[in-house]
This record gives structure tokens, sequence and C-alpha cells, in this order.
């Protein structure tokens, strides 16, 4: 009776030794995603703290060591490397582990086009880029198919599908040749983004002006100002008139408005009128007299 | 088909070009990491300007990190962070601060080489190859000391006067 009482604590004894000694270890998952909560199981005995700290998160909870330790689906929504560090309460003794969270498998589009308003007839006048990330805006790094698409009132055209390249794939777009809005849109399975890009007209073409003199002043107005493809180039574009007589230069910029660029310039004596808008030069008018 | 080509503004499916390679290294101030940069792909050429500015305005991110996190700060990210980048740093330095955590960094350089630039110029597209030490302490209890390579990828965006970093995400070293 004594020898099994003997054992008995002796076994006791080497119990919880051996519990007291065992150390510490945290066994995380191998494979985690962003977003999707797991369990931690953790080694070893007595009260304990854990801690982790990731890309967009950091936990601090008092834990009996050896216990599981759960990890929410919010406290891992980045992804990235996080660390699991598990101390002993009142002890120097920290265990370490690193895990990789992947991102989630929910997918959103981050669409950027650029500009929102472009000349007509331009060659890769816009950029149109896609990047994929998942619902917490983890970049999305496998590959996945994208679809450009640029539509306007007339017709629609689709790109072949388009592979990501760490989460990014983009395109270029000619503008078209008629004015008016073209609607460029990027599609991934069932989601897509839009944008809307303004065409408007490009440089004046045949800009023509006309003098009609008023007493001690000159009205010059132009001809409706149209591009080479017949597009209106918008009001508010700037025409620049020019006078050049005996008392030198003088210059007046007027907007265009419905179309059309008007101006009044005194007039003193013989003179030329030219007119130009941005590049484009128009005609010319000579007042007055003989060249 | 005609009014089809010329009403329709055509798609043109540009492949991602393969740039001229080069390597910059960075001439910053010595309290900023030191950061070298590889250029090696398109679509749009790096200008010198851009270049140099990508180097001190990612290696001043980083500072700007480095202190927030060991300082607990989140106001430091305002410079030279934005977007999910900001919101995420913003919220684990806010986490940190409330759990008496703080990181402290000791910066030993970045490789980064540009893998995307969009024609328009409005995003860029980096990798990182970082070395550095991080020691995380609860209180003045140093919890853990570990010398890190760590990969990173990178959206950077241009902002009034600088680059911003939108995005910073660290990826398996494969």
């Amino acid at each position: 009776m004594r020898v099994l009482g003997c054992t008995f604590v002796l076994c006791s004894a080497l119990v919880v030794m051996s519990h007291a000694q065992m150390p510490l270890a945290l066994h995380p998952p191998a494979n985690i995603t962003a977003g999707e909560a797991v369990t931690i199981p953790s080694s070893g005995s007595g009260l304990a703290i854990f801690y982790l700290i990731g890309p967009g998160h950091v936990a601090k909870r008092n834990i009996q060591a050896g216990d599981s330790i759960q990890i929410g689906s919010e406290e891992i929504a980045a992804a990235g490397t996080y660390q699991a560090i598990l101390c002993k309460e009142k002890e120097q003794e920290c265990l370490n582990t690193n895990f990789y969270v992947a991102p989630s498998r929910g997918k959103e589009l981050v669409f950027l086009v650029h500009p929102s308003r472009v000349a007509v007839g331009e060659p890769n006048a816009i950029s149109a880029v896609a990047v994929v990330v998942d619902r917490f805006h983890n970049l999305r790094l496998q590959p996945e198919n994208v679809i450009f698409r640029a539509t306007t009132k007339e017709a629609a055209v689709s790109s072949p599908p388009q592979e990501t390249r760490n989460g990014i794939v983009w395109t270029r777009l000619n503008s078209g040749l008629k004015d008016g809005t073209v609607e460029i849109s990027a599609t991934l399975g069932q989601i897509s983004e839009r944008r809307v890009v303004q065409q408007v007209a490009a440089e004046p073409c045949h800009l023509h002006v006309s003098a009609g003199q008023k007493g001690s002043h000159v009205i010059l107005q132009t001809e409706p100002v149209r591009d080479c493809r017949g597009n209106a180039v918008p009001d508010g574009t700037i025409v620049t008139f020019t006078k050049l007589d005996k008392l030198g230069r003088s210059t007046v910029d007027a907007p265009i408005k419905k179309g059309i660029a008007r101006t009044e310039m005194a007039f003193s004596g013989p003179a030329t009128i030219s007119v130009a808008s941005g590049v484009v030069a128009g005609n010319d008018i000579h007042l007055g007299g003989p060249r | 088909m005609k009014l089809l080509a010329s009403a329709v503004a055509c798609l043109l499916f540009a492949v991602p070009g393969v740039g001229q390679t080069a390597v910059v290294h960075s001439t910053l101030t010595a309290s900023l990491p030191s950061v070298e940069l590889t250029v090696s792909r398109g679509p749009r050429d790096i200008e010198d300007l851009t270049r140099h500015k990508i180097l001190h305005d990612y290696a001043a991110a980083w500072q700007t990190l480095d202190a927030g996190l060991e300082q607990n700060r989140s106001e430091l990210l305002n410079d030279y962070f934005t977007g999910f980048a900001k919101d995420e740093f913003t919220r684990t330095i806010k986490e940190q601060a409330g759990t008496g955590i703080h990181r402290h960094y000791v910066d030993h350089g970045h490789k980064l080489e540009v893998l995307f630039y969009s024609p328009d110029g409005s995003v860029m597209q980096l990798q990182d190859q970082a070395e550095y030490e991080v020691q995380i302490f609860d209180g003045n209890r140093l919890l853990h000391s570990e010398t890190m390579t760590a990969r990173f990828l990178v959206l950077m965006t241009p902002g009034a006067d600088r680059w911003m970093v939108r995005l910073l995400q660290d990826v398996p070293a494969s």
C-alpha cells in the first residue's frame, strides 16, 4: 500500500513537472486565407499572453497555454505575414511563429481611366488600367482574365480576355472620330466597372474670319469653328484675333460661343487682321486700302 | 463596318513593352533608408525626375511608417501614404497604441524593381526586396526580434508634389 502511494505521488509529481516544463508552441494552419477565421492550437501550460501582429491588425489577449486560439475573420483581413507570439505571463520566455495570409477569393476591380476628356482621332489617347483586388483590398496575385469594352451611342467593341500580371492589366485605346461620350468598361467575371470619357473636337480646321466696318470699329466674326472631321469645336475655346496697322500690333482673345468667335477692334486706317486658334492659323483680311 | 470603325474608339491591345534596364542608387540624406531602383518594364519609360522622386518618396514613406509604428503616431502616415495602405496602417497603429505594443524597425535597405508604369503616368507598381530588423515591444518588454527579408508589391500614385504609397502588400518570396 505504501509502495502504491509512493508511486502515485511520484507519478503525479512527474506529470506536474512535465506540464510545467512543456515548452510553448503555436501551430498555425499551413494555408490561411484573408477574412476566414482560423484556430491556432497552442501547447504549453499555465497562463500566457498571445499577441497577433499583422500588417493590418494588432491584438493582445490572455490565454491558457495549451488551448486553441480563435482568430476572427476580421483579424486577418489584410494579406501578408503575421507574427503570432506567445509569452508566459510574468516570465521573459516568448515564442514566435510567422504565418502567411493569402488574399481571399472574392474579387473587386479598381479601374483607372485617363484622361476624362480627349480630342477625337488621337491614337493611344486613352489609358485604361484595371487592378484586381479582393474584398479586403488585397492585391490578387493569381492571373485573372479581364475584358475591356468601349461603347458609344452607335456601337461597341470588346477586347479578348487579357490576363493580369501581379494583379494588374492595362490597355490603350484610340479615341473615336466623332465627338460625344465613350464608355470604357472593365469586366472580370460578373464584376464590371465603367468610366465615361468625353471625346471633343480636335484642333479647328479651315478657320475663316470675316470683317464688317462699323464707324471707327471693325467687327470680326468667324464662321462656325469645326475640326477637320466636322465636329464643332467646344465653346470656350480661345480664338485670337490680331490686327497689324500703323500703330502696331494689337491682339484680342475671344472664346467661342455657340460655335462662333466674335470681337470688335478699333479701326484707324489700313490694317491686316489675322486669326488663329491653338496651332491653327486662319485667313488674313486686309482692310482700308491696298496691301 | 465603316461606321463601326469610324464611330467607335478602337481598342488597341497593347502588350507591355520591355523597357531599358537601369539601376539607380539613391543619393538620399543619411536619415532615409537606402533604396535602389531597377527599371525593367514599361509600358511607359520612367523620366529621370520621376525616378529620383520615386527613390526619395519611397524611402521617406518607409521612414514615416517605421516612425509611426514605433511612436504609435498614425498622423505621420499622412505625408506619404494614401488609400488602402494609409487605412490599413492607421488602423494597425491605433490598435498598437490601444494594446501598448510598438515596433522598432532597423531598415537595412530596399531593392525596388518597377513592374508597371501606366501609359498615362497615373500609377506605378513596384516590387521591393526589403531587408530589415523588427523588434516588437509590449511596453518596455521585448517580445520578439527578427531580421527579415521580405518581398512587397507596392502601388504608388502621384500626388501634388510627391508619389504616395497606395498599397503595400508583402507577398511570399517565390
